[in-house]
């Protein structure tokens, strides 16, 4: 279920990392998914690095979706980052991102359920007026309200 | 115009979904047809059948990986990047569109040093459906091996104490007979129960089992080859059924109300009216036939008894064999008893010893049941065999049937007789010439043995030089 992957407190709006630089970024974003997913921030770290390397997921229009597969996960967590100013994440259009969606995923693959949410949620994200409200909520519960409503309704 | 398409990244999480939604959403502003097949990390969803690709236009390609394109042979593509697709969406749309309306666009042609073409992505078409009835036979059995073991092991145990201890009502024989009864009964309606769910998903297992059962309840059953039968029937009844097109109202109430309502029924008074009459039939000419034969030779008799009781392990051929031999006990004629019984524990050591002799050709599932087999031969319970021969019935069935008329043959050729109705080597000390009667029994099982892997072996040969 989406609620038991994407919690309130998952979602961070205005966050600013050390620098502009995708390392600081992603640094940030572990450090605030630690605690949660019951990882350790360097190891989230390397994980996200790593996905960064095999091509960018800075998808253009503002928006990146780091992924991390880290061994040993309890439960698989979706995190909402919005940042104050933007990322030099070397996106697809060479704009600078101001919206992540954090993907942190079991290693080993036992059940596909969270795949099919963020298939889900991947195929809401095309469309503007979604991305237009997530970048425009002005509080941490009106977007996660906004999430779990278009997520739970039969689109 | 129609558009199909696929879309995948390399990690299938997230970019093949978006792209796919792209794509879709572009298409229909425009008024198309479309369909975008995602291969993402869940597995392939939304797949492309062979005939919506037969009638698409134009195919559109929104891959980051390496796809598998033999089934757009002949068709004309347009291959993006996910990027591309997922951010000029538009333009994409508007190549294909020029690709579709441009006669002199190349075609899309397999080459032909691509030798992985097993990997080609099958159509859920009828003839597909047919073309894997092995794989549907085999997935079958695997279900039904447990049972045949579990049984068949108590029952052998049972016989341990004796042939008659299992008639003492309340003594650990009698429940061991029993209960391994029970596992036997159940047996056939698993297999076909399996074999339809192989064919047509959750929706087979109702009409499977319910064929399955008739075939165990009628007199005379149609056996083991009635329940591959009525397994096959209704997993095609099922397949049928899920196809049909039902008005939205109605569609939830399909896999729980319509598929197994329709499916089992239709199949039901298939087995009635169409499977059991030929079986009555052909059990009432056998009979007919076996009795007008005990006037002629002794050899062939019993090759016959052997052949017969070899044919359908179980089944109304099988049956009639059996109690021809039994029958005569009563009249003090011991012979074809003896014939019955040493031919009728080739099937399962026969398979015992094949998969013993060559393990390649045998499934690992298979090399087991034949250890089990060893004990099911040797107290003369033939059903042993069934995993293999419902597996691989053409191949399996001709050598057990040689292999067992020989022993049957050879076994009124020394005049050997016997007065127990069932039990093996358990009842070994009932027959007058006890070595002869092994030897019979053991060169029948060597003969099946070497000719089922003979026969197993030049398709295993085939499958390897391809």
């Amino acid at each position: 279920m989406i609620r038991d992957m994407l919690k309130p407190e998952y979602i961070f709006i205005g966050q600013k990392p050390a620098s502009h630089t995708l390392a600081d970024a992603l640094a940030l974003i572990s450090e605030r998914c630690s605690p949660y997913a019951g990882v350790k921030a360097t190891a989230l770290t390397k994980a996200f690095l790593a996905r960064e390397k095999m091509g960018s997921t800075g998808f253009g229009e503002q928006l990146a979706i780091p992924h991390a597969k880290v061994r040993k996960l309890k439960q698989p967590m979706i995190a909402l980052f919005r940042f104050t100013e933007g990322v030099d994440w070397n996106a697809m259009d060479g704009q600078p991102v101001k919206l992540a969606i954090a993907l942190v995923m079991p290693k080993e693959d036992k059940d596909n359920t969270h795949l099919t949410i963020l298939a889900k949620l991947s195929r809401r994200l095309v469309h503007p007026e979604f991305m237009e409200a997530l970048l425009s909520a002005e509080t941490e519960e009106a977007l996660y309200k906004y999430i779990i409503e278009e997520m739970e309704e039969n689109k | 115009m129609k558009i199909v398409g696929v879309t995948a990244c390399p990690t299938g999480i997230a970019h093949t979904y978006m792209a796919a939604e792209k794509i879709t959403e572009e298409a229909t502003k425009r008024g198309f047809e479309v369909k975008i097949e995602t291969r993402g990390s869940v597995g392939i969803e939304n797949q492309l059948t062979a005939e919506e690709i037969r009638a698409a236009d134009v195919v559109v390609l929104g891959v980051g990986v390496s796809v598998d394109k033999s089934m757009f042979s002949g068709k004309k593509i347009v291959e993006a990047s996910v990027a591309d697709v997922i951010h000029n969406t538009d333009k994409v749309i508007d190549l294909a569109v020029a690709a579709a309306a441009d006669t002199n666009y190349p075609l899309y042609e397999e080459k032909q040093d691509d030798g992985n073409r097993q990997l080609k992505t099958e159509a859920d078409t009828f003839l597909n459906l047919l073309k894997k009835i092995p794989k549907h036979l085999m997935t079958g059995v695997s279900y039904m091996i447990p049972f045949v073991a579990a049984g068949g092991i108590m029952i052998a145990i049972s016989f341990m104490f004796g042939i008659e201890a299992s008639g003492v009502e309340g003594s650990l024989p009698y429940y061991l007979n029993t209960i391994g009864g029970i596992a036997f009964s159940v047996m056939i309606p698993i297999m076909a129960a399996f074999i339809a769910y192989s064919m047509a998903d959750r929706p087979g297992i109702a009409p499977g089992m319910v064929a399955g059962l008739i075939v165990t309840q009628l007199d005379p059953s149609p056996g083991f080859l009635g329940g591959i039968i009525g397994g096959l029937l209704a997993g095609m009844a099922a397949w049928a059924i899920k196809k049909l097109k039902m008005p939205k109202a109605l569609a939830g109430l399909m896999p729980v109300l319509i598929i197994p309502l329709f499916s089992t029924f239709l199949v039901g008074i298939l087995m009635y009216f169409v499977i059991a009459p030929p079986c009555a039939a052909l059990q009432a000419a056998m009979t007919g036939w076996l009795t007008n034969m005990s006037n002629g030779s002794g050899i062939l008799l019993g090759a016959v008894i052997g052949a017969m009781l070899a044919f359908d392990l179980g089944g109304p051929v099988n049956k009639v064999a059996y109690m021809f031999g039994v029958g005569l006990l009563a009249e003090g004629i011991f012979e074809p008893q003896a014939a019955s019984m040493a031919s009728g524990m080739v099937p399962s050591l026969a398979m015992a010893l094949a998969t013993l002799l060559n393990k390649d050709l045998y499934t690992p599932a298979e090399r087991e049941s034949g250890k089990t087999a060893w004990l099911l031969g040797a107290s003369f319970i033939a059903e042993g065999a069934i995993p293999f021969a419902g597996a691989d019935p053409l191949r399996v069935i001709p050598s057990l049937m040689v292999g067992s008329a020989v022993a049957g043959g050879m076994a009124m050729a020394f005049h050997l007789t016997l007065q127990a109705p069932h039990g093996g080597i358990f009842v070994m000390g009932l027959v007058n010439k006890p070595l002869l009667f092994l030897l019979c029994t053991a060169v029948g099982t060597v003969i099946s043995a070497l000719l089922v892997n003979f026969l197993k072996g030049i398709k295993y040969r085939k499958g390897q030089s391809k």
